[in-house]
């Protein structure tokens, strides 16, 4: 626990009692005022989800995009936009829609005309010309290209030639930024295709590369459900990892991959790197805000999803019900253990000796108990997958940040397992 | 919002305020034969009428007349009814860079939308008539008729979309590819009114068409001969008859869209 103020205050690390207690508000009403301003950076995801076949897919859904934004309370309404991230954007919807969405969303939101990373997600071989145009004009500087299953499964369709081409195309509109989902774990992907899969993206040399696995993005997708098994799944993943690593790529958490001259590897490089639900950013936002049929929210301690089915988002958004279908709350424990693990996936480490100073914790403990735990399971050494500088760091080593998830997973169940750890 | 203070142009002198068209006092929005590509594309018919309302038809424009001037404050904007008009800019160093070339159909005036004054000043390139539709009025009309509000969101996707298209043609584009995207947006305005996609005058001069595309007069002329050897046009004078369109549309965009 932290010491009181008191004693602090004696040691001359604080001002003195009289002061901390001499109030800066005229009267309790422009204090609650202040105490409810919050200025900090905020992430904000729009997710406009792709579905299958041609129904369930309400014509209103801008509409009510448009009314939540408008719904939104001054307290997320006055915080800086520096990162916004827009998926499908144009998917059952024309130029107007989004022109219309991004006109309200400025209009309710502080969007930033400079030093914000503002991404488009969209199917780059769905896309015209007049959509990318439309993009950069409205804001965005960086654009996040995905593909069909089905393209990636039969490598991209053979059109890596019209890929370089509209990739040289996004950089003339001036998108400074150009990241690749690449959606791995598809049964008909063999591991000669996926190397010359990945061979092809990087000759491409896209600023960032997200690896997702085939389930957790297109599950509604039957091609998708044709999954392969969880070794599989292990052996892509592996497979890819391998491959961007040796292309020079950064790697962030395990599952994001940058260019060394990327904002993000820059960010990473002194320290600046932040991370949401969402993803990493640049731009020192910590909180997420999601708008859309399924989207997440991470606002301070709060965890939400909105209604998934875009229908019955409609529904509420018409009737005025509240949209979050699960909601989570961290206690301090959950915050901790948040606090550690955004260590170990922005920087490979753990600053132990901070951490444990700043929070009068015994991490040392917790942590090599998770890596012992899960070097069981693997059957290996500890040492492999990470590196104890004793009572101030820990290091996590080219193995361990593979398994990363799996290193994230064991120190959550342990920190919550065993309240004792914390 | 911008406020009304004036119903006519500041080139149209008030007695020509006549809501009524000028060329043709029986013209309104109803019965204009723009109206499937002009506003009234997005209104019920019954609707159509409350957009007439608003509209103020004023004498045309003569050739050179300025429709407004940059940092006049916005208050309309404008449907080319006949007639074409460019948008210039006067850049730091004193020159005219024109912006844009609106033709019949199209909306003029929405430059001054962000900030609540004109960035640009307009110019009539021939005899020009327009409509003018103050925007306050328009906004008001626009929460009562919902669809005329996307129509108008449209049209400003379609602005920005044009002016990075441009920004980013001027960049990185070659002089034919400038000169071809051109001939070949012309192409498809046209088609858009009915008009043919294939035979048309240029209603710009070449010295307009250079400062367009950041190109001399001089090339402009080069290579619209060039576009004539090559089979892909022929031109006489301002009269351009496009024979190649595949091959123009090819040249035009190299970036594979």
């Amino acid at each position: 626990m932290p010491a009181p103020i008191a004693s602090r205050a004696a040691s001359g690390s604080y001002p003195p009692p009289d002061l901390l207690n001499r109030t800066p508000w005229s009267d309790a009403a422009a204090a609650s005022k202040d105490r409810l301003l919050n200025i900090a950076p905020l992430a904000v995801c729009v997710n406009i989800p792709l579905q299958s076949g041609a129904g369930g897919f309400p014509a209103a859904l801008y509409d009510a995009l448009g009314r939540e934004i408008a719904g939104q309370p001054d307290c997320h309404r006055q915080r800086p936009v520096s990162q916004l991230m827009w998926r499908n954007p144009f998917y059952r919807a024309g130029l107007g829609d989004l022109t219309a969405a991004m006109h309200k969303l400025g209009s309710h939101f502080r969007l930033l005309s400079e030093a914000h990373e503002y991404c488009a997600e969209v199917d780059i071989f769905q896309t015209t010309e007049e959509q990318v145009a439309l993009l950069r004009g409205l804001g965005f500087n960086q654009l996040l290209m995905t593909f069909t299953p089905a393209a990636l499964a039969s490598d991209l369709h053979g059109g890596s030639a019209l890929l370089a081409k509209r990739m040289r195309a996004l950089r003339d509109y001036g998108f400074t930024s150009l990241g690749i989902k690449l959606v791995y774990g598809f049964d008909a992907q063999k591991p000669q295709q996926l190397r010359r899969l990945i061979a092809t993206i990087i000759e491409l040399q896209p600023e960032r590369v997200y690896l997702n696995d085939a389930l957790e993005r297109y599950h509604w997708d039957p091609l998708a459900a044709a999954c392969a098994s969880s070794n599989d799944l292990q052996d892509h993943f592996t497979l890819l990892f391998d491959a961007l690593r040796s292309a020079g790529y950064r790697v962030l958490g395990n599952d994001c991959f940058v260019l060394p001259g990327d904002a993000l590897a820059g960010a990473q490089h002194r320290s600046r790197l932040r991370r949401t639900l969402l993803n990493y950013n640049a731009s020192n936002a910590a909180d997420l805000l999601g708008l859309g049929p399924g989207a997440y929210c991470q606002l301070d301690r709060l965890y939400r999803r909105n209604e998934p089915d875009p229908e019955a988002y409609c529904d509420k958004v018409a009737r005025g019900e509240p949209l979050a279908v699960a909601a989570h709350y961290l206690d301090e424990r959950g915050q901790l253990l948040r606090l550690v693990i955004d260590q170990l996936l922005c920087y490979h480490r753990v600053d132990i000796g901070y951490i444990d100073s700043r929070y009068k914790l015994q991490l040392t403990a917790l942590l090599k108990q998770a890596i012992a735990w899960l070097a069981g399971r693997l059957s290996g050494d500890p040492s492999s997958l990470a590196r104890f500088n004793e009572g101030a760091c820990m290091h996590l080593t080219a193995a361990g940040i593979l398994h990363l998830r799996a290193i994230c997973n064991a120190v959550a169940s342990q920190g919550l397992g065993d309240r004792g750890g914390l | 919002m911008p406020q009304l203070k004036e119903t006519v142009p500041a080139t149209m002198d008030k007695s020509s305020s006549d809501p009524r068209c000028h060329h043709n006092p029986q013209v309104s929005c109803g019965n204009c034969r723009l109206n499937s590509i002009c506003l009234p594309i997005s209104l019920h018919i019954d609707d159509i009428d409350k957009l007439d309302d608003i509209i103020q038809r004023s004498r045309p424009l003569q050739k050179g007349d300025y429709l407004y001037r940059a940092n006049d404050e916005f208050v309309s904007v404008f449907a080319v009814r006949s007639g074409t008009v460019k948008a210039i800019n006067i850049t730091n160093d004193g020159q005219e860079q024109v912006t844009g070339f609106y033709l019949p159909g199209e909306i003029v005036g929405m430059d001054g939308l962000a900030t609540n004054h004109h960035a640009n000043s307009a110019i009539a390139l021939e005899t020009t008539a327009v409509c003018e539709i103050p925007f306050t009025r328009l906004e008001e009309l626009s929460i009562k008729i919902p669809s005329l509000q996307r129509h108008f969101f449209q049209l400003m996707s379609r602005e920005i979309t044009s002016d990075q298209q441009l920004i980013t043609l001027l960049s990185k584009n070659s002089a034919e590819e400038r000169v071809a995207a051109l001939l070949l947006s012309i192409s498809s305005r046209n088609q858009r009114r009915q008009l043919s996609s294939t035979a048309f005058r240029l209603p710009m001069s070449r010295a307009d068409i250079g400062n367009y595309l950041g190109l001399t007069v001089e090339t402009v002329s080069r290579v619209l001969s060039r576009f004539q050897k090559q089979g892909l046009l022929m031109v006489d004078k301002k009269e351009i008859e496009m024979l190649q369109l595949d091959r123009l549309q090819t040249l035009a965009n190299p970036s594979g869209f």
